[in-house]
């Protein structure tokens, strides 16, 4: 089986790749651009096919319980690949994916409305530990990037905030803008423009470093706080891939990220282009794995 | 501004916007036509197709099948009361009686003079009004939310034609359809029954589709008699004008209505048809020519809808925040061409907005030229024997149902409720407040929780803000005022009968 | 939880009310055409997964014309083929909506 596995063609038809979340959003546009360099450097068309619901469950099912010969492929990303199987019973873990590459990674950042009497995030959390429950916190639903993100910080500072949950990034946005809300966590593509409005600020960004497209937003490391969240998009096979074919979608991969039309298109969206190959990226997922899963005990006591 | 608007034109009648502006507002009416196929899967399908084409282009096309699809919704509904958008629902209460009374063209007339004159009054007032509308969305929170959707949901009351009764056991059903899924607070699963596609919740169009499409197939088997098909295929031009100039309060009420809820985020044009309808109703002088075929209940809720697709591009496109799931696409298209929609968009490529109001000018134009006499052509539709027309019908609701999510599981939904459809018609339950409950009951309880939360449980934020403070108060009192007249109505009917 | 109480309600009223009614009237053949349309339909979705659009299509607008309708062989077929390559195009090709290949998938 060996052999002939790795002397033959791969791929010979066109390769599909799940989107867990709606039209639109920046898993979609994010895969509409990588689709648009398949064919060059993978030799056939890559099509994108949006299967939302269930928090990402319902598309990380459909892959998992597919073929397995590599022409199905998830864009799987931390919040139904490495946070919901642990928070409830979706018939994945980890083991079931083995990952191709990663293209990058969008963290939340903390943000106030303009005018919030908080100028930088050590200021924002000693007021919500003095005044646990008065910050109303907006968020885009149960641990989703604005609300896990919080309850991780709220763990390690002895903050407390009064969660008000909305219908989405947006709605959150224009809660803290409009003064509704008073803090939340969103994402700098969105942010960026009511920033330079002077409509909100920015007050700490939760990544392991930071990010190019905010370069001068601190991290929550920096400033102390030890929270990170990565909204990764990876693309994941079925573990059940045989190992040659998942080779080949790695090498196309590493050949499509330093495509430089590729890289200006990945800017174009505001986003930053942070690269990492499978093996990587498999050990950054069970690092984050295990924290999650430490963040999660830590809460739920 | 008007320099600006100006320049807009120009942009706008260069030859490839301008053919833009035709494929979209043709796509958007046949989209609008097709039952189950919104603009929002259309817009998603033709997102990779719209890379290779300048920004401007690609946003006047996409928007014209936006509010194309709301001319074209109301034909399906008139025709064959089934609503060929969700937003025209309400078209389907006095467009279908039109119809059945022989005066299906005198609805398609109305519905697309109707969709006009809103659609041109919603972008007169981008024009001059957006940098303030924008501000107006943005100061709308959880409190005004709840006022306003409160004030739908007892609307719902006013709406039922028949037994009152049975109006609101459908709500109830809504309202419990409504709640599957998470809990907004808690984020539990709510009569899910451990099915993972249920825990978004039922998304609206199988509902529709069902309840009105494949319900009305299964019925009109049922009666096993032939369909008459309509033989006044010939529209009285001089009754329609009448009609018309009759319903213009009702067009211009539904204009406002449309206008001022389709700017706010998650508000939109199922929403504002439905209050526009219900205001109508109200103010009438003999409200019970409602749901029997009043042209103003045509008028109303087309022209509600035309003008609330247009203001929703206001948040989309000065604030970065889409208000439907359309202009979430329509974001994307931006987004994919460099462009970011926002707070700057005025600033950094004011020809692209303008170019797009003027374009709405433009193809609001075309589609009225379009439709009127297209309205000959689908009357001609109904000539067809029904016999064909319920087989494509139910085809048509099954692909669509399918393509929302790409699961079948939708499918299979959309049948249940057709299910259910039939044997609502069978009892005579209107379906109506069913959908109308579905729709605005999770977003009562949404903003009515997050109001509650963020006071910490004080009620008093319900009252803290004028706008909260006038819906409540007038849902409120509609509610009073309705409970007051039947409970005089019903001791006078017990004094009579002492009496007499 | 007021809903479900009245939705149980109005199920049960609605139960009542519609077995007097199929009692009342007992018409054969728009029994007939609902049973048939109704296991047409589901057959429809179920065939949609294994066989694919195409096929589910032709074969739903087929059946459904010969069984509820009764309609002539000629006339079936012909609507059924067009109707068939009407959608394949407006849907598969024009629109690209992707629908289910079944088995008949590359």
């Amino acid at each position: 089986m060996g052999t002939t596995w790795s002397q033959e063609a791969f791929p010979t038809k066109p390769v599909e790749l799940v989107i867990p979340f709606a039209a639109g959003g920046s898993h979609d546009l994010h895969a509409r651009v990588i689709a648009g360099f398949a064919q060059q450097y993978l030799g056939q068309p890559l099509v994108v096919l949006l299967k939302p619901g269930g928090g990402g469950a319902i598309a990380s099912q459909f892959v998992v319980k597919g073929r397995g010969d590599g022409y199905t492929l998830l864009f799987g990303s931390n919040g139904p690949n490495t946070i919901l199987p642990q928070v409830q019973d979706v018939g994945y873990k980890m083991r079931e994916f083995t990952p191709v590459c990663m293209i990058n990674y969008s963290p939340p950042l903390l943000f106030v409305g303009a005018n919030a009497p908080w100028k930088t995030l050590p200021e924002f959390i000693e007021f919500s530990k003095a005044n646990p429950g008065k910050v109303n916190f907006a968020h885009t639903g149960i641990w989703g990037a604005a609300h896990f993100p919080m309850l991780i910080v709220e763990n390690k500072t002895g903050a407390k905030v009064n969660f008000v949950p909305f219908d989405g990034g947006g709605p959150a946005l224009l809660a803290v803008a409009s003064g509704n809300a008073d803090a939340s966590f969103g994402f700098a593509a969105q942010l960026l423009p009511f920033v330079q409005a002077g409509r909100v600020r920015v007050l700490g960004v939760a990544a392991p470093e930071r990010i190019e497209t905010v370069r001068d937003v601190p991290t929550f490391r920096e400033l102390g706080v030890d929270v990170t969240f990565t909204l990764w998009r990876t693309i994941l096979a079925p573990s059940t891939t045989p190992l040659p074919r998942v080779r080949t979608l790695r090498q196309a991969c590493a050949k499509i990220v330093q495509d430089p039309s590729f890289r200006a298109l990945i800017r174009q969206l505001g986003e930053p282009l942070i690269y990492m190959d499978g093996p990587g990226f498999l050990t950054f997922w069970r690092n984050e794995w295990d924290d999650i899963a430490r963040a999660l005990a830590a809460i739920r006591r | 501004m008007f320099e600006s608007l100006a320049h807009g034109f120009a942009v706008a009648l260069s030859p490839s916007n301008l053919l833009f502006a035709v494929v979209g507002v043709v796509l958007g009416t046949v989209v609008g036509v097709l039952p189950g196929i919104g603009p929002p899967t259309t817009v998603a399908l033709l997102l990779p197709l719209t890379s290779g084409v300048d920004v401007t282009a690609a946003v006047i096309m996409l928007a014209g099948i936006f509010y194309g699809a709301m001319y074209g919704g109301s034909t399906t509904s008139i025709l064959v009361n089934l609503p060929g958008e969700a937003a025209s629902v309400v078209t389907t209460y006095d467009g279908y009686q039109m119809a059945q009374q022989g005066r299906a063209g005198g609805a398609l007339a109305i519905a697309a003079i109707g969709s006009f004159v809103a659609g041109t009054l919603g972008v007169i007032g981008l024009t001059f009004l957006s940098p303030a509308l924008s501000e107006l969305a943005l100061r709308f929170g959880p409190p005004e939310y709840f006022g306003l959707t409160l004030l739908g949901l007892t609307l719902v009351a006013s709406l039922a034609t028949g037994s009152m009764l049975r109006g609101l056991l459908m709500a109830a059903l809504g309202l419990w359809l409504g709640m599957i899924g998470l809990d907004p607070v808690q984020g539990t699963q709510r009569f899910t029954f451990g099915i993972l596609e249920l825990s978004d919740g039922i998304d609206l169009v199988p509902i529709t589709m069902g309840l009105f499409g494949v319900g009305e197939i299964l019925y009109n088997l049922r009666q096993a008699q032939e369909m008459p098909t309509v033989r006044r295929a010939v529209i009285d031009w001089s009754r329609s004008l009448r009609e018309v100039i009759q319903s213009r309060w009702a067009i211009l009420r539904g204009s406002l209505v449309g206008f001022f809820v389709g700017i706010l985020p998650g508000g939109g044009a199922i929403i504002s048809s439905l209050l526009a309808y219900a205001m109508e109703k109200r103010l009438a002088r003999d409200p019970s020519r409602f749901g029997h075929g009043a042209p103003e209940g045509v008028a109303a809720p087309e022209s509600a809808n035309n003008a609330a697709a247009t203001t929703s591009m206001i948040p989309m496109m000065l604030l970065g925040v889409p208000g439907n799931a359309t202009t979430a696409l329509i974001l994307a298209a931006f987004l994919i061409h460099g462009v970011r929609p926002g707070p700057f968009l005025l600033r950094d490529h004011p020809d692209v907005f303008w170019g797009v109001v003027a374009s709405m000018y433009i193809g609001n134009v075309l589609l009225i030229v379009l439709n009127l006499p297209l309205v000959g052509v689908f009357i001609q539709l109904l000539r067809v024997p029904y016999r064909y027309l319920a087989v494509l019908i139910a085809l048509l609701t099954m692909i669509g149902a399918y393509s929302i999510n790409n699961s079948i599981f939708d499918v299979w939904l959309m049948l249940l409720f057709g299910g259910l459809g039939y044997v609502c018609r069978v009892l005579r339950f209107d379906v109506g407040p069913l959908i109308i409950a579905f729709v605005l009951g999770p977003m009562v309880e949404l903003s009515l929780r997050q109001s509650l939360i963020m006071s910490r449980g004080d009620i008093g934020i319900l009252f803290a803000r004028p706008a909260a403070t006038a819906f409540v108060l007038a849902a409120v009192g509609l509610l009073a005022g309705q409970m007051v007249s039947s409970s005089l109505r019903y001791f006078g009917g017990l004094r009579r009968a002492q009496v007499g | 939880m007021i809903g479900v109480a009245a939705g149980v309600l109005g199920a049960g009223l609605a139960l009542s009310r519609n077995l007097q009614s199929l009692r009342e009237d007992p018409q054969q053949p728009g029994r007939r055409k609902l049973l048939s349309a109704g296991v047409l339909l589901g057959g429809y979705v179920l065939g949609l997964d294994r066989l694919g659009f195409v096929p589910a299509t032709f074969v739903f607008i087929l059946v459904w014309l010969r069984v509820v309708e009764r309609s002539p062989w000629r006339e079936t077929t012909l609507v059924a083929v067009a109707a068939t390559a009407a959608m394949y195009g407006i849907f598969v090709r024009w629109l690209a909506i992707p629908l289910p290949a079944g088995f008949l998938a590359p």
